[in-house]
């Protein structure tokens, strides 16, 4: 369990504070969120086979490692998207639609995440002038989830070092892990408030917008206005 | 070419699919001990030309058409394993996603057109180069053979059903399907496999030769941009009206006055349609889907350190 949270988790440290493109975080944001929101409304399937086809031709650009994680990802996504509608496509009260939206959205969100880095990520969603206290809860999450999930794999490690074979009490044991997670989460978010008092913290999240104009910032920007002329001429005439 | 449902029996489904199940399984084996790890994403580039060669519909008089298939030429680019697989994977896409070819008869397909036509397309070829010094001819005759091969068994895989299933599949004897498969297929469709095989390996042996030399590392950008100029001229492919022999729908066999089975595979854009929307848009959107897939699918067999 431990194993798949740190594995989850590392796809954040995975960037090291760098972009895989030089693209501004923003209008990335903007995108992601526009491509899931007309997805959504979509009654047009050819709109939603649009998107599609632009998202394969961007995973075409993405080098293995990234695409061998993103199809991973959308492949999970679409089996659990079936086996929920499964019923209903059994009854033929619905078709695959709702399976193929769920890929098309999926794929977006794990392209966003394999193309900028989380700080990155933080700067696009200060974009929209989120609240403060928001943004510093969720910044600090993240990086909470990585220690801490390295704490609870070594106490895991430690339990089973006592003994060869399957026990009862090991899992019995798991209880106290938990505990001993949460103290320890409550000791260091202490020890974080302390040390970002000492560092002059008023309260204040700052961001700073460092990104300056190049020309990879036009990619998202042409996305944004192909995807939406398609909506408008597909849909809403 | 593409056979679809209800045409065979499962009988006969069965046994093709039988025999391609050593040929896959060769062909994986081949791939991975013989084609260096670099070269693996290349197949998705030979699988993305066939999937186009076979949109590329060309009429023929009383109203049938037909295509290309371009599996030799990725036979003699990266061997007819490598080939067997990239012709595999179209033939895949084509039927789940766009219903052009069976499910049932999957196997049958592939047996055509992924096994026989670049192997005996391939070996023709490399027999042909030891006699024949120009390259050009050797690869026109073996991709020419190697088409001709394949609608010869696709012939006779329809005209064997009426003498062994009474009437119960393709209604029409080997009389009547080895003509109607070989005429067109001798002549116009053979000729189109010729003109697509040489041209596209002159192009790539000119802009890229270290496919050629089998040295490349990724997808060049001139292939790219050759499979980009490809999938902008699809809509040639609806040009030609009507259907390919023996790929016509329970519908237009109904109207002939035979009645089949019925059974029938809800693809997601069936015959690269969509309702209401104008033919050649959804054709250019079924290319791009199709041949960014081919690509996708064989760059995740490649091995690349976690990054």
């Amino acid at each position: 369990m431990t194993e798949q949270i740190l594995k989850a988790v590392s796809r954040f440290r995975r960037h090291n504070g760098k972009d895989n493109l030089p693209v501004h975080p923003g209008f990335c944001v903007l995108l992601l969120i526009l491509v899931i929101l007309l997805t959504a409304f979509s009654k047009n399937m050819f709109f939603v086979y649009c998107v599609l086809a632009i998202e394969l031709l961007i995973l075409c650009t993405m080098k293995t490692a990234a695409l061998k994680r993103t199809v991973h990802t959308v492949l999970a996504a679409a089996a659990l998207s079936i086996l929920i509608t499964l019923p209903a496509i059994l009854l033929k009260q619905t078709t695959l639609t709702i399976t193929i939206k769920v890929i098309v959205t999926v794929t977006a969100v794990c392209i966003l995440n394999e193309t900028l880095s989380f700080s990155s990520l933080m700067q696009g969603l200060s974009f929209f002038h989120l609240p403060e206290m928001f943004l510093l809860t969720l910044d600090l999450t993240v990086r909470f989830i990585d220690e801490l999930a390295s704490t609870a794999k070594s106490m895991e490690e430690a339990l089973t070092l006592r003994s060869v074979g399957k026990d009862s009490w090991k899992t019995a044991q798991t209880g106290a892990i938990l505990g001993t997670l949460f103290l320890t989460a409550m000791k260091r978010s202490e020890e974080t408030h302390e040390a970002m008092v000492c560092r002059c913290f008023d309260g204040t999240y700052r961001i700073s917008h460092k990104h300056t104009w190049n020309k990879t910032d036009l990619i998202p920007l042409i996305l944004t206005i192909i995807i939406l002329l398609l909506f408008f001429i597909l849909e809403v005439q | 070419m593409h056979i679809p449902d209800n045409y065979l029996s499962p009988e006969t489904c069965a046994i093709t699919t039988a025999v391609m199940i050593p040929v896959w399984a060769y062909s994986i084996h081949k791939v991975k001990k013989e084609l260096p790890d670099k070269q693996i994403p290349m197949i998705g580039a030979g699988a993305a030309f066939s999937f186009t060669a076979m949109m590329f519909n060309i009429p023929m008089p009383g109203g049938t058409t037909g295509h290309a298939i371009g599996g030799t030429l990725t036979a003699i680019l990266l061997g007819p394993e490598a080939a067997c697989l990239a012709v595999t994977i179209a033939l895949f896409l084509q039927a789940v996603l766009f219903g052009d070819g069976g499910i049932l008869s999957f196997g049958a397909n592939c047996f055509n057109m992924a096994f026989v036509l670049p192997f005996i397309g391939y070996y023709t070829q490399k027999i042909l180069k030891r006699i024949i010094k120009n390259e050009n001819i050797s690869i026109g005759i073996g991709s020419y053979l190697g088409i001709n091969a394949a609608a010869l068994c696709a012939a006779i895989e329809f005209g064997i059903q009426p003498l062994l299933f009474n009437n119960a599949y393709c209604p029409y004897d080997l009389s009547v399907s080895i003509p109607a498969m070989m005429i067109p297929h001798l002549t116009v469709f053979g000729l189109a496999e010729i003109i697509f095989t040489c041209g596209v390996y002159a192009f790539i042996k000119k802009t890229a030769p270290e496919i050629t030399e089998q040295k490349a590392d990724s997808t060049p950008k001139p292939v790219i941009a050759l499979l980009v100029l490809l999938i902008i001229l699809t809509p040639l492919g609806l040009l030609a009206e009507g259907t390919a022999w023996g790929e016509w729908g329970i519908d237009e066999m109904e109207a002939l006055g035979y009645s089949m089975k019925d059974f029938s595979f809800p693809a997601i854009m069936p015959d690269y349609t969509l309702n209401g929307l104008p033919d050649q848009a959804a054709y250019i959107l079924s290319a791009v889907i199709g041949v960014s897939l081919c690509l996708i699918i064989f760059r995740l067999f490649k091995k690349e350190a976690e990054i």
